[in-house]
């Protein structure tokens, strides 16, 4: 698809802030895991909806800035949560794809710093 | 006199039915000897009433009933020479007359009458208790059908239960095989993970497509995608077990680079039953498939050697739970029935040749539109859009996209924004994000064509949900786009969105 060179350029810029916004997305992620102990947990927890939400927008996003690899594992997750609700689904499993997305956010964040 | 008619009528009234009347009339003297016989005609004679002979004892204890009645007695059906007759014993002043009046027809004819009432009788009797035990059956067969209804939907709800159950693991397998591919980028066994995760899926959707089988309200969920990746997943998928029966497999598409819009997982559902049908019963030779574009139409044709099916069975191969032929092959039998139900539902045809111990060719042709027929890119775009989505980073980008494509883009990042702009600009074509934080897409759309139901629709979403008809709505979405968004088709659907404002 032949862009302008404006464009490209201005998609660039938006691909960098993206990237600069890692960080904040991980800790965003990370503070719903601290808070996960399903040993203690009754009943859907009130960050689940905000999880998803950023889950769901990272599926959504990250492949559109070629960012394929964190786009997948996102989808992962967004397609587990969408596909069963908080109290059917196993929260290891869920742990498990979480810790994947954030390793695959480190990965974009080491990329973007070397 | 008679009442109310003269003495002459009266007289002629007598001598007509004395004409037609078989009687005699005896005059008795004291000792019962008959005076005088005076009988009504030629023909009509009682044995044993003569003149001068003694009235005979079949008469004589009428006589001594009535000695002494004033009045006129009547002894009816009396059986006199094999005749009924009713007697008329007549007496007061003067000698004792007997009136011997033929009633032997008459008589015959009430027997006969009330011979039919009786029978009549037990005929409705019968009626009745048959009635009552045709009664008794509905009601028992009304019940057996129930139950047998209510025994069939429960079993159908089991089926369509566990098959939704099913899927969200395969779903979970399938991501997993995703993520195996990105990490182990270099080996073939995530992709054939994700191929028989494919295929076992397919085998669920089988069975929920008969557990809700003449259920009109199912839907086809339509998407677009690449033709030549269906096909090279079909091949991967195949080929192992091809291989393993030591068979030819032959995968073919014409022509390359073909996108078309189907519901994907149902046309994988026909394709892998019935390659999955023809390697089963191939056991040497080669079984092959084409896949082929023309004109409006996808041809698929899936050919065998194997052992063909004979002409009658060729009738009853759709039938569920059917497998023909002597064989202990594995499968439900419902393959066949499933994929023609689909083809059914996808407008398509089905059709077979077939010729026992050569092979087979199943030919299905499904409508199908190509997409991309020609290059968007060379078409020139202008207008305004709406593009909304609550990711700032999505709106920035497809605006610096859109605007160098030539479009005027105006950004909303909700539900309520969107309508608000919407009613600012009024938008010839709207592109949303189906999962908003005040709504969703389609609300939004249906919002919008309330007021302007011109305006072209396009859904977009993170989400592999693709169900365009959302509902009972009327108009539907153009397109649903899967993020990331494949930038020629984006373009080419607003080129056509476009295209279909300015030709209305």
């Amino acid at each position: 698809m032949m862009l302008s060179e404006r464009a490209q350029k201005l998609i660039a810029q938006q691909r960098a802030r993206y990237i600069e916004s890692m960080p904040v997305k991980k800790q965003a992620i990370m503070r719903c895991i601290a808070e996960f102990n399903p040993s203690t947990q009754d009943g859907k927890p009130e960050w689940y909806d905000d999880l998803f939400q950023q889950v769901h927008r990272l599926a959504g996003s990250a492949g559109s800035f070629g960012l394929d690899s964190l786009g997948r594992a996102a989808s992962v997750v967004d397609r587990h949560m969408s596909t069963r609700s908080f109290e059917s689904g196993d929260p290891a499993e869920l742990l498990s794809l979480l810790q994947k997305l954030i390793a695959e956010i480190d990965e974009v964040i080491r990329s973007q710093t070397t | 006199m008679m009442t109310g008619i003269s003495e002459r009528a009266a007289q002629y009234l007598r001598e007509e039915l004395l004409k037609r009347e078989s009687y005699t009339v005896l005059v008795l003297a004291g000792d019962r000897t008959i005076l005088s016989v005076q009988e009504s005609n030629p023909d009509w004679h009682l044995a044993g009433l003569e003149q001068g002979l003694t009235l005979p004892e079949s008469l004589s204890p009428l006589l001594d009933v009535s000695e002494g009645a004033p009045e006129p007695l009547v002894f009816p059906y009396v059986r006199i020479s094999g005749m009924v007759i009713d007697v008329h014993v007549l007496q007061g002043e003067g000698p004792v007359e007997l009136v011997l009046h033929d009633v032997t027809e008459a008589h015959l004819k009430e027997q006969t009458l009330q011979q039919r009432a009786h029978e009549i009788s037990l005929l409705s009797e019968r009626r009745a208790v048959l009635n009552k035990e045709l009664e008794e059956l509905n009601r028992e067969l009304l019940l057996r059908r129930q139950q047998a209804e209510k025994a069939s939907a429960a079993k159908s709800r089991f089926i369509a239960s566990m098959s939704h159950e099913f899927r969200s693991p395969i779903a979970s397998i399938m991501g997993y095989a995703d993520l195996l591919r990105t990490e182990l980028p270099d080996s073939r066994n995530p992709r054939a993970l994700q191929q028989a995760s494919w295929h076992l899926l397919t085998l669920v959707e089988n069975l929920l497509e008969q557990a809700r089988e003449g259920d009109e309200n199912v839907s086809l969920n339509l998407s677009r995608f690449s033709l030549d990746r269906v096909v090279d997943d079909i091949d991967a998928l195949f080929r192992t077990q091809a291989d393993g029966k030591n068979l030819e497999f032959i995968v073919e598409s014409s022509p390359h680079g073909v996108e078309i819009e189907l519901d994907e997982l149902r046309l994988r559902q026909i394709l892998i039953n019935l390659i999955s049908n023809a390697l089963r019963y191939t056991f040497a030779g080669q079984v092959s498939f084409h896949a082929e574009h023309r004109g409006n139409t996808l041809h698929l044709y899936v050919r065998d050697t194997g052992r063909g099916i004979a002409p009658l069975d060729l009738k009853r191969i759709f039938e569920p739970f059917t497998r023909v032929g002597e064989d202990n092959s594995s499968g439900a039998g419902l393959g066949l029935t499933i994929t023609r139900q689909l083809v059914d539902r996808m407008d398509g045809k089905l059709e077979i040749e077939s010729k026992p111990e050569v092979g087979s060719e199943f030919h299905v042709y499904i409508p199908c539109p190509r997409i991309h027929d020609t290059d968007s890119e060379a078409l020139p775009l202008s207008g305004e859009v709406l593009w909304v989505d609550d990711d700032q980073y999505i709106l920035s980008l497809y605006q610096v996209l859109l605007e160098d494509w030539g479009l005027t883009v105006h950004t909303a990042s909700s539900v309520a924004q969107g309508k608000e702009l919407m009613k600012q600009h009024v938008c010839p074509v709207v592109v949303s994000d189906l999962h908003l934080t005040d709504g969703d897409g389609f609300e939004l759309l249906k919002e919008i064509w309330a007021e302007w139901p011109q305006t072209e629709g396009i859904i977009i979403s993170g989400s592999e949900i693709n169900d365009l008809s959302h509902g009972s709505t009327e108009k539907q979405a153009r397109a649903f786009l899967q993020k990331p968004i494949d930038l020629k088709v984006l373009r080419s659907e607003l080129v056509m969105a476009f295209a279909g404002v300015d030709s209305t």
